[in-house]
């Protein structure tokens, strides 16, 4: 009967479940550190969640495991009630580097997704000439990536997993290191998208303000070996104004006791902080 | 010095400097301050450069010199390409050849050269040989590097997209290398042609190094010099053809000036 209801909620209400992960990484002297230690976390279908925590917390190695770049030592992973499997599942993943691929324009990095499906050449081009124009970056379509600047590169980038019509997108502080007009630009925007193609975002940040601003849940760290200390629901209304919502009563409370959380957590922080 | 003079130097300024020593050595020659039956003369040697391409003599063996190098450099770029992508992939490949192909291409490889006269004779096919396996390490070496360098987030990028093992490496791999290719196709011509001359040198009756030898054994200085003249010409138009052909392939890099 447990695994029954297990089933049940994996498919009508879980994109991602998480079962104990616990990982642990060789290091160069041969022992064994470990990073996770039995996470435990949903993802729901159409859900926009942040994961905040401090730095070296393993919140990438996380998502690598999430989204199947890494083999988990011990635990699982499954999307819609499947394990995770490299090549099975559309997944998303923009990182904070440079992932187009420099020798190809603009137009060919974004077809990449259904190309590599083997849709028909003509229909891929359509698809990727509509995002173009829907993403601000119609008349770009034949530079090659070094023409353009780091923020239109990261715009493209996300045009590309748009592309590929993805179940899940993983985005690991990929506007890190954008100036901040161009950062807050970029957050509405995956905001727009985000309500638009109702998406599953699973975005990891360091930056409480913008994970805040962001999601829907914010899935606090503790410090390594680390699990999920916690979970915040954020209720602030949309469609939200990733600026003007900042100056807000609600926003700035919740921003505070996040703060206050992952300062709580890490005592190397809050040493610094004092 | 100001950008435009700097511009002008570097236009001019090579062939001001060629200028003078070919004209202070005219002088040596003409007024016998040097012997010219060993140092022979800038006018001596531009008449007999001139006389090779009147009399159409140099043709045969430019053009035999030019075949071995260019099947060299084709041969050798396919092979090394080949090798390192071996290599690349199976890790088994590398453990057990890397050390052998380090110590070979440590090797002086004219040492070789009485081997391929045997083995192959000495026709084309020596020369070709000698000149295919200087090519073949320095763009194996390369193309290596290029393999290994390969930057691991577009590989993961393309794998979570679902890209099967093949679509990488078509789509990733390979076009990474493509500059690696480019920079040792550019030093494998030079390579290409030292090769192919050097196995001329060991024994044949055609090519430009059978022309420098003989012309040599009969210390005939002038003749010497004027093939020489017409080997750095060839090097240069080469040279040239490849730098074009790697401003047309890698226009998707941001220029390095």
């Amino acid at each position: 009967m447990a695994i029954f209801s297990h089933l049940f909620l994996c498919i009508y209400l879980y994109m991602r479940h998480l079962k104990h992960i616990i990982h642990c990484y060789e290091a160069v002297d041969g022992s064994r550190l470990q990073v996770l230690n039995g996470v435990n976390l949903d993802i729901r279908k159409g859900e926009f969640a942040a994961i905040v925590g401090g730095s070296g917390c393993g919140k990438t190695t996380l998502l690598n495991i999430m989204s199947g770049i890494l083999m988990p030592s011990q635990g699982e992973v499954l999307l819609d009630g499947q394990p995770i499997r490299q090549g099975k599942h559309r997944i998303g993943y923009i990182s904070q580097t440079e992932t187009l691929l420099p020798w190809r324009k603009v137009i060919d990095n974004i077809v990449l997704g259904p190309e590599l499906e083997g849709i028909p050449k003509k229909e891929r081009y359509e698809r990727a000439r509509q995002l173009m124009e829907s993403g601000g970056l119609s008349g770009f379509e034949n530079k090659y990536p070094f023409e353009l600047s780091g923020g239109m590169r990261k715009r493209a980038i996300i045009l590309r997993a748009l592309a590929h019509d993805p179940e899940i997108i993983f985005m690991d502080e990929p506007f890190g290191p954008l100036d901040v007009f161009t950062r807050e630009a970029l957050q509405q925007e995956i905001l727009r998208i985000w309500s638009q193609k109702k998406l599953t975002i699973v975005y990891i940040t360091h930056d409480i303000t913008e994970a805040v601003s962001l999601a829907d849940r914010i899935i606090v760290m503790s410090r390594r070996p680390s699990t999920v200390q916690r979970e915040v629901p954020v209720r602030l209304l949309r469609p939200r104004d990733v600026v003007e919502i900042r100056y807000e009563q609600e926003f700035m409370e919740l921003e505070r006791e996040i703060g206050a959380m992952i300062r709580g957590i890490d005592p190397e922080v809050r040493r610094s902080d004092e | 010095m100001t950008n435009r003079q700097e511009k002008w130097i570097r236009r001019i300024g090579p062939f001001i400097v060629l200028l003078i020593f070919l004209a202070l050595w005219q002088y040596l020659a003409s007024s016998n301050k040097i012997n010219t039956f060993f140092f022979s003369s800038p006018v001596d040697v531009l008449m007999d450069f001139i006389d090779l391409f009147v009399t159409g003599r140099i043709w045969l063996h430019l053009w035999v010199t030019l075949i071995e190098a260019i099947s060299g450099l084709m041969i050798g770029l396919g092979l090394g390409v080949a090798a390192a992508f071996l290599f690349g992939n199976f890790k088994i490949l590398s453990l057990l050849f890397d050390p052998i192909f380090v110590a070979v291409y440590g090797l002086p490889k004219l040492a070789l050269g009485p081997l391929f006269v045997i083995w192959f004779g000495l026709g084309l096919k020596s020369k070709i040989i000698m000149s295919t396996l200087l090519v073949f390490f320095l763009v194996f070496f390369n193309a290596y590097a290029g393999f290994r360098d390969v930057n691991i987030e577009l590989v993961n990028t393309l794998k979570l997209m679902g890209a099967s093992r093949l679509q990488i490496v078509m789509k990733v791999t390979l076009p990474s290398c493509v500059p690696w290719i480019i920079a040792s196709l550019r030093s494998g011509t030079g390579a290409a042609v030292g090769g192919a001359i050097m196995g001329e040198y060991l024994g044949t009756n055609r090519g430009l190094g059978f022309l420098v030898q003989t012309a040599g054994a009969n210390y005939d200085i002038t003749r010497v010099m004027s093939v020489i003249l017409v080997m750095c010409i060839l090097m240069l138009i080469l040279d040239t053809v490849g730098k074009l052909i790697e401003k047309s392939v890698l226009k998707w890099r941001p220029p390095v000036d």
